[in-house]
């Protein structure tokens, strides 16, 4: 009899991933949720995931999951990634659990961590004022022997603990630093701009090995990518596992799966952005289904199991992270453009494409919430392509995130 | 000239791709095994994958055939068409014009009446003639889209939605044949002429209509009521009827 998962957060994929699997398990979300998951057998317990005090903390929490018999948490969303490390550390009575995933949950802590177990990132900081800001892009351009006239170093402004993009600023300049930092920023990170192709990885990991990496390619942050990536990239393969294994190592990952960002530039340099230890949005995990045949929410939930055997997980991926006859699955998501929307027009050049496979942009039910979260704003939906092309995949998704669906 | 015949025989060259119909399927099949709270998503990309359908004589026979498991999969819960008895014919003609996933619904919505209609669907609450004459009334209502080359209306809307509109009503008339419906045009003729306050254009559209696209027979009844009208209007006496209303100025 498979170990009970509770899954933190209110995931409708997850939901019918679970429904699927045939494993036990109960949903932990809002109370407002509740009625919604009655109403459609799903099981669950109601939770408020944004107080965290004596009387209502991951004790109390436990105890409510341990009325469900629930085995081990998995967190689904960036709020939930501390309430999971937390029960898991009771769980399993591994006090450092919750330690780690602190890690995840402080962008600051995680570059030092990184840094602390070699792995190249840029120049980074905890700043409190503006003014931080400001000497912060001033070393930078001391750094780089700014001559009078020339360009400022850009600089990147995040919070701690935030999910993807939310609240990330790119200053490219002194005057951008005066117009665009607000005081409610801070306490934040500042970090130099790392160069080179932004790319992010998914690796699966059960008792403290990769079972599965994936490579996903990113042709424009928040708007397009596709999995895998494609053979320059994937060429790299070798020197990103070690970096990832270093990276599993040194954050001390046993169970689950870390989605981490990485540049990596033309002379082989790899530097690490951050990783989330939650489902990636940008339908990676889509699009890791359709490319490599398997369930990723599914895998997450074995690879979290401790009980797993390491039959079950072997025998759960594929063989090869990337097949010879690979095909390669990529979205565009389509945000509203400035000025007036009136109709959805699909261009027929994209109807006709033998790469177009279907989209999201209609809004069929009248009354249902969304339950998207990105860092971008709320998409209007997304348009899904599978090719056997890299090269074609990524000019068709360069060309489509820029046409304007609503004329 | 009458080329209704040449419009409504001529039948699409294109084949449906292979990955449309997989699609398709695949799309239709994850919404039917959906539980209702998570088909949304589902219903989304099937409805991108019956878009395209709906632009291809093909693709509107497909859907035809595929009616039943749409409805079965759900396609039409909670949205308008869900009832076929809470729909009205004269508001078909400007749902279809109104574009997007509206124009989508409402193809579906007429394809499945047609099943009905055909018996080929069983609804308990609305029988096979209900839906027949539901249909007869949505093509006397919109004369416009059923001869659109006489009509302005339809050079405003966008090509997509044209087109789409044109495979339909070729879908329909190959199986209502005009004939049926001039039974309705008179009864349509004289309704709207006993209303007041008196208003005559749509009456004239309607009979000049029938006068350039429907061949009518003085030897049958039904055709008969048809041709007094046309003569009312275009040849009151014998004189007008020799020459055209230039030469009769």
């Amino acid at each position: 009899m498979s170990n009970k998962v509770a899954l933190l957060g209110w995931s409708l994929p997850a939901i019918e991933s679970m429904q699927k699997m045939n494993r036990p398990y109960v949903v932990v979300s809002f109370p407002e949720f509740e009625e919604s998951a009655r109403g459609n057998d799903i099981p669950f317990v109601g939770w408020n995931f944004n107080e965290w005090n004596e009387q209502s903390n991951s004790l109390q929490l436990k105890e409510l999951l341990d009325e469900q018999n629930v085995d081990f948490a998995v967190p689904l969303f960036e709020e939930t990634v501390e309430w999971a490390g937390a029960l898991n550390s009771i769980f399993r009575n591994e006090p450092r659990l919750l330690n780690r995933a602190y890690l995840f949950r402080n962008k600051a802590i995680m570059k030092r961590k990184a840094l602390l177990a070699g792995l190249r990132v840029g120049l980074f900081e905890e700043v409190y004022t503006r003014q931080g800001v400001q000497e912060f892009m001033d070393r930078l351009n001391e750094a780089n022997l700014q001559l009078p006239g020339e360009e400022d170093a850009w600089v990147h402004l995040k919070p701690f603990s935030a999910a993807g993009t939310i609240g990330h600023k790119l200053l490219r300049t002194k005057k951008d630093i005066e117009e665009k930092v607000v005081d409610k920023d801070f306490p934040c990170m500042v970090e130099s701009h790392l160069p080179g192709k932004e790319f992010s990885c998914e690796a699966f990991i059960h008792n403290g090995k990769i079972r599965f990496l994936n490579i996903t390619e990113y042709v424009k942050l928040g708007y397009s990518n596709f999995v895998p990536a494609g053979p320059e990239l994937e060429q790299k393969r070798p020197i990103i596992r070690d970096a990832m294994e270093r990276l599993v190592k040194s954050f001390g990952i046993e169970y689950g799966v870390i989605h981490p960002e990485w540049f990596l530039t033309e002379d082989q340099t790899l530097s690490f952005g951050e990783v989330a230890c939650r489902i990636p949005g940008g339908h990676i995990f889509e699009l890791i289904e359709k490319a490599h045949g398997f369930d990723p929410i599914q895998a997450l939930v074995l690879c979290s199991d401790p009980s797993a055997s390491d039959e079950e997980v072997e025998n759960f991926f594929p063989d090869q992270d990337i097949r010879d006859d690979q095909n390669y699955a990529g979205s565009v998501m389509v945000y509203p453009k400035p000025g007036h929307i009136s109709r959805l027009q699909i261009p027929d050049e994209l109807k006709e494409d033998s790469f177009f496979e279907d989209h999201t942009l209609y809004t069929p039910s009248e009354h249902k919430v969304s339950d998207q979260r990105e860092g971008f704003g709320n998409h209007y939906g997304t348009v899904f392509f599978n090719g056997d092309d890299p090269d074609r995949m990524r000019e068709l998704l360069r060309h489509y995130q820029d046409v304007d669906f609503y004329a | 000239m009458n080329t209704r015949k040449t419009v409504f025989l001529k039948s699409s060259t294109s084949t449906i791709p292979e990955q449309l119909t997989r699609k398709f399927h695949e799309n239709l099949e994850n919404l039917s095994e959906a539980n209702p709270l998570l088909a949304e998503t589902h219903k989304k990309k099937l409805l991108s994958s019956v878009e395209i359908l709906t632009d291809s004589g093909e693709g509107i026979r497909f859907l035809y055939d595929h009616i039943e498991d749409l409805i079965q999969g759900g396609i039409f819960t909670e949205t308008m068409w869900e009832d076929p008895a809470r729909l009205v014919p004269s508001l078909v003609g400007g749902t279809l014009k109104a574009g997007g996933q509206h124009t989508v619904f409402e193809i579906l919505s007429e394809l499945r009446m047609l099943a009905i209609a055909n018996e080929t669907l069983r609804y308990k609450r609305y029988q096979p003639g209900k839906a027949r004459t539901f249909l007869e009334e949505t093509l006397v209502n919109n004369l416009d889209l059923v001869f659109p080359d006489h009509s302005e209306e339809t050079r405003s809307l966008d090509d997509s939605t044209i087109k789409k509109i044109r495979k339909l009503f070729d879908f329909l008339l190959s199986h209502i044949s005009v004939d049926a419906i001039k039974g309705q045009l008179a009864r349509e003729i004289e309704l709207i002429c006993v209303q007041r306050p008196v208003v005559t254009d749509r009456v004239l559209q309607i009979i000049s209509t029938v006068k350039h696209e429907i061949k009518l027979s003085p030897e049958n009844d039904e055709d008969r009521q048809l041709l007094r009208y046309i003569k009312a209007v275009f040849a009151p006496s014998e004189k007008a009827e020799e020459l055209s209303p230039g030469e009769y100025n």
